[in-house]
């Protein structure tokens, strides 16, 4: 079944002499319970085709379809993660992964209970009373990533998460996050510039062209069972890396159309 | 945790600073004794600090009076300006109308109104808390529609992302968020209250320091006078460091923190 549908997308900014084209005539479809990485050069629109897709922002051409409805704005049941952990620096750790409940209208209770094991789930114990400013950025990036899989999401669309994390941090992330989805398999895009990460956690990885952005290759990832780092550095994993890397590659090389 | 060599350092800063003070009072002892300067002009240390003592029920009576109308004032018009800044959040009319009003009638120094204030509100009581009001309203009115719109355009986008409502929106992010830019208002207004309330006893009043500073001041009791300004000094930098204490505890996440933070 198709949670997203992208239909030949366009998106611009500016009018006039300063029009910028940011995404032209993007089309591609997310599986329910699929996890796909969206992987480009630089400025490619990485992130205003997910924020259309998160009915964050508002496009000119084609269409998006999410769960069968064209979008207005966000809905629940979906969760956004920004490159920024934004933790609201007010609230203690506890408090921060609550907001998301909070908003919903969920048992505050019961939420708090599985806020709590959430947070204990990432390495946090002991956190919890913490205020945002007290915390090294991994750890308010599992603040926000304990924040937005609180409610449950059917959707979880993820913008460079863990961009501005060491490389171990990064990786023990990404294990956690493949971890829950394999356990929960909510539909997952995630946007990143790191081709390892992409291949670690996807089933597909959808690779851009330079602005203005459009599909240039989609390559299936078909590691299947359990995963691990390890298995990127010899075949078949390493065969993925190598073609989004030269995909990639030209994709940068490519002129804009 | 502060090194001893921080602690050292510390102490004899203070030190420094109550040497200062004692040789400012003692150069002010010597310079009123040696020219015989008359206390209406300029009392001495000694006899500020006898009138101190000797007035002190009087002077504390007064000084009360004074902080009952700052008090009262200040609530009121911390109240209105923040109801006055949520209302205008919510009212895209009030904020094309009302906004640059405020400013206009902030324009005027308050001072200049306390006459027409008293002659409005009467002799008593009122006509001080009126002023507070009038002072303490734009400060808080104009830090708190700061605090509540200037907020990280990440967060407000965060609260999107989860479907938020705008009151959601308004109660789980502008107002907690204001709430550290309301104490700045309150910080700034404080002191202006605390003249406010005494320029207006000046004007006419029954009661309060600001009545009993004129009254010493029209009998030429110079040391009386000057006891009441070290009362009023040392209430006004208790109530500050009371704002100081609240704010420290209520506001730990201060944005400049945030700032630095982001950049991180």
């Amino acid at each position: 079944m198709t949670t997203i549908a992208v239909r030949t997308l366009t998106k611009s900014y500016g009018s006039g002499s300063d029009r910028l084209t940011a995404l032209d005539n993007v089309s591609f479809e997310v599986n329910t319970g699929e996890f796909l990485s969206i992987i480009g050069p630089s400025g490619c629109g990485k992130t205003t085709l997910l924020k259309i897709i998160a009915g964050l922002l508002s496009y000119e051409g084609g269409e998006v379809i999410v769960e069968g409805k064209v979008l207005t704005g966000a809905t629940k049941g979906m969760a956004f993660i920004f490159q920024n952990p934004a933790l609201l620096p007010w609230r203690r750790v506890l408090g921060n992964v609550l907001l998301s409940t909070e908003i919903s209208g969920q048992s505050h209770d019961l939420a708090e209970q599985q806020a709590r094991e959430m947070i204990r789930l990432v390495g946090l114990n002991g956190a919890e009373n913490k205020f945002p400013h007290e915390l090294s950025r991994g750890m308010q990036s599992r603040v926000a990533l304990c924040r937005a899989m609180l409610p449950k999401p059917r959707l979880l669309l993820m913008d460079e998460p863990f961009a501005s994390l060491d490389a171990l941090t990064r990786e023990r992330l990404d294990s956690e996050l493949r971890k829950i989805w394999t356990a929960t398999r909510f539909t997952a895009v995630f946007v990143t510039h790191n081709i390892a990460e992409a291949v670690y956690l996807s089933e597909r990885v959808l690779v851009m062209t330079k602005r203005p952005g459009h599909v240039r290759d989609i390559v299936r990832v078909d590691l299947n069972g359990e995963r691990s780092w390890g298995q990127l550095d010899g075949p078949p994993g390493a065969s993925y890396l190598g073609e989004i890397r030269s995909a990639l590659a030209s994709a940068m090389n490519e002129s804009p159309n | 945790m502060e090194t001893i060599d921080l602690k050292v350092e510390r102490l004899r800063f203070l030190l420094y600073q109550i040497g200062l003070v004692a040789v400012i009072i003692v150069g002010w002892q010597g310079y009123v004794l040696e020219f015989n300067v008359p206390s209406y002009i300029l009392p001495a240390p000694t006899a500020i600090g006898l009138a101190l003592w000797t007035d002190s029920q009087i002077l504390l009576a007064n000084m009360l009076v004074t902080l009952y109308e700052v008090s009262l004032g200040f609530a009121l018009g911390a109240s209105v300006g923040i109801i006055s800044a949520m209302a205008l959040l919510f009212s895209k009319f009030l904020r094309s109308t009302f906004y640059a009003l405020t400013v206009a009638i902030q324009a005027i120094p308050k001072s200049a109104m306390a006459p027409t204030i008293v002659l409005w509100l009467g002799i008593g009581i009122y006509s001080k808390i009126g002023m507070v009001v009038l002072i303490t309203y734009f400060p808080v009115f104009a830090y708190a529609i700061v605090g509540m719109t200037a907020i990280d355009p990440e967060l407000i986008e965060l609260l999107d992302s989860m479907a938020a409502t705008e009151s959601q929106v308004f109660v789980k992010l502008r107002l907690p968020h204001s709430l550290y830019y309301i104490i700045q208002g309150f910080k700034i207004a404080l002191p202006y209250s605390m003249v406010g309330a005494i320029v207006a006893e000046f004007v006419a009043s029954q009661a309060g320091i600001g009545n009993l500073i004129l009254i010493a001041s029209s009998i030429l009791d110079g040391p009386r006078v000057f006891a009441a300004m070290v009362l009023v000094s040392t209430t006004s930098l208790i109530l500050y460091w009371a704002l100081a204490f609240i704010e420290a505890k209520v506001v730990r996440w201060a944005p400049i923190r945030q700032t630095l933070l982001a950049g991180a």
